[in-house]
């Protein structure tokens, strides 16, 4: 019966692979998970979930953080927006990650792994749920609710638009309420944009472990890429080994994970007294904590990224941040000086701030129109229609103010 | 209204071609009150809009709701079925504040006309916010979420049900909590192949619906058709109750069928049907009758746009034209215009059958028989007003099928419409959306899929499993692959993206109008006349890549014609049988259509000025068929069956000449065997048969004059007798195809071939399915042919027509004897006995 419809799909046209080839019954020579790694099967009132537990010390290294650093989260908690993180003891906060059988999102992806990671008073603990097989989701999200249930804070790597709408959609679908509605979270990957965006090109986690954290996986690590691809063949073969390498992509994940926020925690926290903060960091440091509202704190980030040295364009563009800061705070000398800098060393718009600057402020309008003259000399010959813009807009400045000119000439 | 309708009557000119004057009497509105259970606020808002109280079918539609049944409502266009759907529904949403609604509608327009509806009945409902919005493939992404999480009355389309919200379901989960009805408006449109397509997108729907606990009940409305319960029944797996007694009043109806005077009452040649409407339209307009003229064709609509608007300069009449290829905005305003009644006349496609909401006309002119009775009634129906006389003229063409109607009205009036078909549980349709219903939401063994057979169910999540698609475990079949399956399936079998057409002005492109891909190349070739809202364009380019139309504005006195080739080859021949008569094949073929050059052709007269050639690239379709041939033996034995009357027919005033010019220009040299002609006169033929054309001059032109000696004369006239034949056989098996595979009309296409390479030069019928790859129709009919001419044969018998008509093979042949002894005689070699002929 089986046969015969094959062939009559084939004749329509539809592509199937080489029949013959039998869904995977788990053969016995496959291992079992429990055979490869060291976990247990915890009950839920639906059934077992099958839970791998690893346990740091305090002592632990992650690279070139240690897990026994005390943070205070105020920074943190602002720039997330999470005002309940900033009193958050470290053991109130988790942080998850999930493998998943795909990217595809809507609500035939699911995940077959979380790893939840947190600190307990005898160091850090990495707890990965398992789903042996997908018709047991319902203990595998019933374990991972009640173990997540006393925790405030989640925090994630691109959560927001992935791990937790995925999460949401498992726990809508197995009828259990989720866990996250109650939690606030913070998604370090757009904390990493804001710090590292013109410093480091990637920003994937894997590239953070590596230039920020400085830690090096070992050849265990399957790229994730491949996770979605080992789960499917698990479930077809019943062969457990490859796993293995996918329990450690996880685990690493959660580790990093956990030292990325000690580490960011503690830059925003302390970026005055550290010494080997990049300049481009403290830059970017800078103008978070303009946003947050510490003014005197960013102007002396940005004296100290000055002069520890940019490079030349963020450099520029970070004195004309600079002066604008000096300007918002009415430092208006402090903003000339810095403007002029940058003007000198060809910024553009650091011109007009001063042409703007002569003109209304202070009424002079000879100075006003030779730094807008100077503007139109250095804008580049091949013009981008941003340009074209600035230009005409440049135009109109100077005739603008020749026209005063004129008529205080004649008056005089 | 009344007097000119008595003008017409009186008038030499206009009342003797009317051939038929149907009049239906006006009616009452059947009035009742308001029902008690309605709520008061809701009745308060009705009734500012000056509404007091309910037609009654509106009422039966309401009872048939409260007593929890699926209804369809099937009453004729304007009777007020928006309000049988939204009174329940708003009652609902009023009394509970949690109830949802999801509203399907076939095209955005008409949801956006129905939002617009909507709108005004909620504004007027005191004390309440009921959020209401259109979600479709328009909605920027910003407006989604906030539409997911606040909106209870979603206004959407198939499509985007299908790939945007079913698969993403959990995001609508407090929208399906509280899911209350489905509407579907226009379900007729849902038929065929692309009903099939829709039929499975509801059963996914309701499973959805059912894992949230919600189990809607669906209220649908209809166009006339012959089986709107059992149609509307099948789209949505349930008992349905059907309401058809419409409540609403109307004034005195009047359909006419007007034939066009005779030019030549020995030729039998009659006028111009396009300048029949032109002229019935100026007394139209002289009047004030607000009308819409139905042409069957994109271009009859411009050309009868172009002639009215040169007849009405000065008269300060308004008039428009209305069609696909329009941008959306014009055609917006064009529906306004008729609304307001400040346009007096539009000329339209079919494209204005569609329900969008323009009022009521007082007159309707069909240019042309639609081709289907549901058609005819669609478009007739858009006239008629509450009180007061109102208007439908059918004016027919000098097509075979037009003059058939013209002598036997009462296939029109005593027939029921077409009905409509589809077949859910189509292999290739239900394989696809097991995919996607997999997607959303796991199956259980066990589980049921709408009314699909449990073991065919499991065999194909078999096959599922088997390709790695699905993880079966613990009784349970769950989506394993990175793929969103919904993507790779579309409802509607429409390849491109539309052509823009634009022209420069002031130095700028800009975009008047589109065309789609098919009709690119035949309706916008390079150096096509082409017209649009009445005005003459030339084009100067058409790119294929970009998918653009260049225009120029020109005053040219011709228009032109693509001239196409269609060729079928044989791909694949699969499975094939000796039959009776001869031998049934089915396998894959390729069908080619190119356009191969052009006709200019004057405006007036209508005579072909000249014909150029043109490189267009092939547009090809690669399907499946089933096709017929007859074997040697019986094309023989046809061949000596005698009969073969012919007419002494006059070919008019210049055929005399014509045909010495004829003889002259192949220098009375037979064009097929070359014989010189000796004892014997040559024969000349009309290439194009006579009787196709409106005037002597337009047949008898040079172009459609061909020289024959005698032997090979009547071997094309047998060929053309054997055409007939043929023909006929073909038009009646496509008739019974779509029922029997439950599928539409447009599904499949059929095609005739005295000579047909698909089986070695033999007389062939082919059956090819429309979509490219098929989806297993013909080789159904491939399985089913002893049926199918059986079956074909009772219909034929039984039809009480002398010479063939719409119902069995088609209407009569151009000599008058119709195709159906043809057929017949075909038919009884291919049933192997004789037959007789009742």
């Amino acid at each position: 019966m089986n046969e015969s419809l094959r062939e009559k799909l084939k004749s329509l046209g539809v592509q199937l692979g080489a029949s013959g080839i039998k869904p995977g019954k788990p053969k016995n020579t496959g291992k079992k998970i429990e055979q490869i790694i060291d976990g247990n099967d915890i009950q839920t009132p639906f059934g077992n979930v099958f839970v791998a537990i690893s346990d740091y010390p305090p002592s632990y290294q992650h690279g070139k953080v240690r897990f026994d650093r005390c943070v205070r989260l105020k920074w943190l908690a602002a720039w997330g927006k999470t005002p309940g993180l900033e009193q958050n003891r470290l053991e109130e906060i988790v942080f998850l990650d999930t493998e998943t059988s795909g990217l595809a999102g809507g609500a035939g992806t699911f995940a077959f792994m979380a790893g939840v990671g947190s600190f307990t008073n005898t160091g850090f603990q990495v707890r990965q749920f398992f789903l042996r097989d997908p018709s047991q989701e319902l203990p595998f999200l019933a374990g991972l609710l009640s173990y997540l249930h006393p925790f405030k804070t989640v925090v994630t790597f691109n959560g927001k638009s992935f791990d937790i709408p995925l999460m949401n959609n498992r726990y809508i679908l197995s009828r259990l309420g989720t866990p996250f509605d109650n939690m606030e979270h913070i998604d370090l990957l757009h904390l990493a944009r804001r710090l590292w965006r013109n410093r480091l090109e990637k920003r994937a986690l894997g590239d953070l472990e590596r230039e920020i954290l400085n830690f090096r996986r070992t050849q265990e690590e399957v790229p994730g890429w491949l996770v979605p691809q080992y789960y499917v063949d698990y479930l077809k073969s019943g062969d457990a080994q490859p796993l293995e390498g996918v329990f450690y992509h996880n685990a690493v994940d959660i580790l990093s994970l956990a030292g990325l926020f000690l580490f960011t925690a503690e830059l925003l926290e302390e970026p005055f007294s550290a010494s080997d903060i990049h300049s481009l960091d403290l830059a970017a440091i800078a103008q978070l904590y303009q946003e947050l509202g510490d003014l005197e704190g960013a102007v002396q980030l940005y004296e100290k990224s000055i002069a520890q040295g940019l490079p030349h364009s963020f450099f520029l563009k970070t004195l004309h941040t600079y002066g604008h800061l000096h300007r918002k705070r009415g430092e208006f000398e402090a903003a000339i000086r810095v403007w002029e800098r940058a003007a000198n060393e060809g910024m553009v718009d650091s011109c007009i701030e001063l042409a703007k600057y002569y003109e209304h402020t202070c009424r002079d309008h000879l100075t006003a129109v030779s730094w807008a003259e100077k503007a139109l000399t250095i804008l580049p010959n091949v013009e981008s229609s941003q340009d074209r813009i600035t230009r005409d807009e440049l135009i109109h400045r100077i005739c603008r103010l020749r026209g005063k000119i004129q008529k205080q000439e004649s008056r005089s | 209204m009344e007097a000119l309708i008595n003008f017409w009557k009186n008038d030499p000119t206009v009342g003797e071609n009317i051939v038929v004057w149907e009049k239906e009497p006006a009616r009452n509105a059947d009035r009742v009150p308001f029902p008690p259970d309605m709520d008061g606020r809701l009745v308060s808002a009705i009734k500012k809009l000056g509404i007091d109280g309910l037609y009654l079918h509106q009422l039966r539609a309401w009872e048939a709701v409260q007593a929890k049944k699926h209804l369809v409502i099937a009453t004729g266009t304007a009777s007020g079925k928006t309000l049988c759907y939204n009174l329940p529904v708003l009652d609902s949403v009023i009394k509970s504040g949690l109830s949802t609604a999801l509203y399907l509608f076939p095209t955005r327009a008409l949801a956006a006309d129905q939002k617009n509806q909507l709108d005004l009945l909620i504004k007027n409902i005191d004390h309440t916010v009921i959020p209401s919005a259109v979600y479709d493939g328009d909605t920027s992404q910003s407006n989604r979420k906030e539409i997911r999480q606040k909106t209870r009355l979603l206004l959407s389309n198939p499509d985007m049900l299908h790939i945007g919200i079913l698969p993403h379901h959990t995001r609508w989960n407090d929208f399906l909590r509280n899911l209350r009805f489905v509407i579907i408006d226009e379900v007729h449109t849902y038929r065929g192949v692309f009903g099939s397509h829709v039929a499975n997108v509801i059963r996914r729907l309701k499973r959805v619906a059912g894992f949230y606990g919600s189990s809607p009940l669906f209220i649908m409305t209809s166009a006339t058709i012959a089986n709107p319960a059992e149609h509307a029944s099948r789209l949505v797996d349930e008992a349905v109750t059907v309401i058809d007694q419409d409540g609403s009043p109307r004034g005195t109806r009047n359909f006419l069928i007007y034939n066009p005077p005779l030019v030549d009452k020995k030729l039998g040649l009659r006028r111009n049907a396009g300048a029949e409407a032109v002229r019935l339209a100026s007394d139209l307009l002289h009047y004030r009758i607000q009308t819409i003229i139905f042409g069957q064709s994109r271009r009859t609509v411009e050309i009868l746009l172009m002639s009215l608007r040169t007849q009405q300069a000065g008269s300060g009449r308004i008039l428009a034209g209305y069609r696909s290829g329009y941008l959306p905005q014009e055609r917006r305003q064009v529906e306004q215009g008729l609304r307001s009644g400040d346009t007096d006349l539009v000329v339209a496609t079919n494209a204005l059958e569609l329900g969008v909401d323009i009022g009521s006309m007082d007159a309707v002119v069909l240019v042309g028989y639609p081709g289907t009775i549901a058609s005819t009634r669609q478009q007739a129906g858009r006239a008629g007003r509450r009180s007061g006389s109102s208007l439908a003229i059918l004016i027919a063409s000098a097509n075979p099928l037009d003059q058939y109607l013209v002598k036997h009205p009462n296939y029109l009036f005593g027939n029921s419409p077409e009905k409509a078909l589809i077949n859910a549980d189509n292999l290739l349709i239900l394989l696809n959306h097991l995919k996607c219903a997999c997607f959303e939401l796991p199956l259980m063994a066990g589980d049921r899929y709408g009314s699909v057979d449990p073991s065919l169910l499991e065999d194909i999540l078999q096959i599922l499993v088997e390709e790695g698609l699905l993880h079966f475990s613990g009784g349970r079949y769950s989506w394993l692959a990175d793929q969103y399956p919904a993507a790779q399936v579309s409802l509607r079998s429409i390849s491109a993206a539309p052509f823009l057409i634009q022209t420069y002005q002031e130095g700028k492109s800009v975009t008047i109008g589109e065309v789609d891909a098919e009709s690119a190349a035949w309706m916008t070739h390079p150096e096509a006349v082409y017209l649009h809202a009445g005005e003459m364009y030339r084009v100067l380019k058409l790119d294929f890549d970009k998918g653009i139309v260049e225009l120029e504005a020109v005053n040219v006195d011709y228009f032109t014609e693509a001239v196409k080739k269609v060729t079928i080859q044989k791909i694949d021949i699969l499975r094939q049988e000796s039959v009776p008569g001869g031998m049934i094949f089915y396998g894959e073929i390729l069908v080619t259509s190119q356009v191969v050059g052009y006709r200019m052709i004057d405006w007036q007269n209508h005579q072909v000025l000249g014909e150029r050639p043109l490189e267009m690239p092939p547009s090809q379709l690669q399907t499946m068929a089933y096709w017929l041939a007859l074997d040697s033996t019986t094309v023989d034995r046809l061949r000596e069956m005698d009969a073969w009357r012919n007419d002494t027919l006059q070919y008019g005033v210049n055929w005399k000449s014509q045909r010495e010019l004829a003889l002259q220009r192949d220098r009375y040299t037979c064009q097929v065997c070359g014989a010189a002609e000796r004892d014997i006169p040559h024969h000349v033929h009309h290439i194009k048969p006579f009787r196709t054309f409106s005037s002597p001059i337009e047949a008898n032109d040079i172009g459609n004059l061909i020289t024959l000696c005698p032997a090979c004369h009547h071997k094309v006239e047998l060929a053309v007798r054997m055409k007939s034949g043929l023909s006929g056989l073909g038009y009646v098996i496509h008739n019974l195809s779509s029922l029997f595979l439950m599928c539409d009309s447009s599904d499949m296409e059929y095609n005739v071939d005295p000579q047909s390479s698909l089986a070695d030069g033999k007389p062939t019928v082919v059956l090819f399915e429309r979509i490219a790859g098929g989806i297993g129709l013909a080789e159904s009919l491939f399985d089913k042919h002893q049926t199918l001419i059986e079956e074909s044969i009772h219909l034929v018998q039984e039809c009480h027509c002398i010479d063939g008509c719409p119902s069995c093979v088609g209407p009569a042949g151009e000599n008058g004897i119709g195709g159906k002894q043809e057929t017949l005689a075909l038919l009884s070699f291919l049933i192997g006995e004789r037959i007789a002929d009742e």
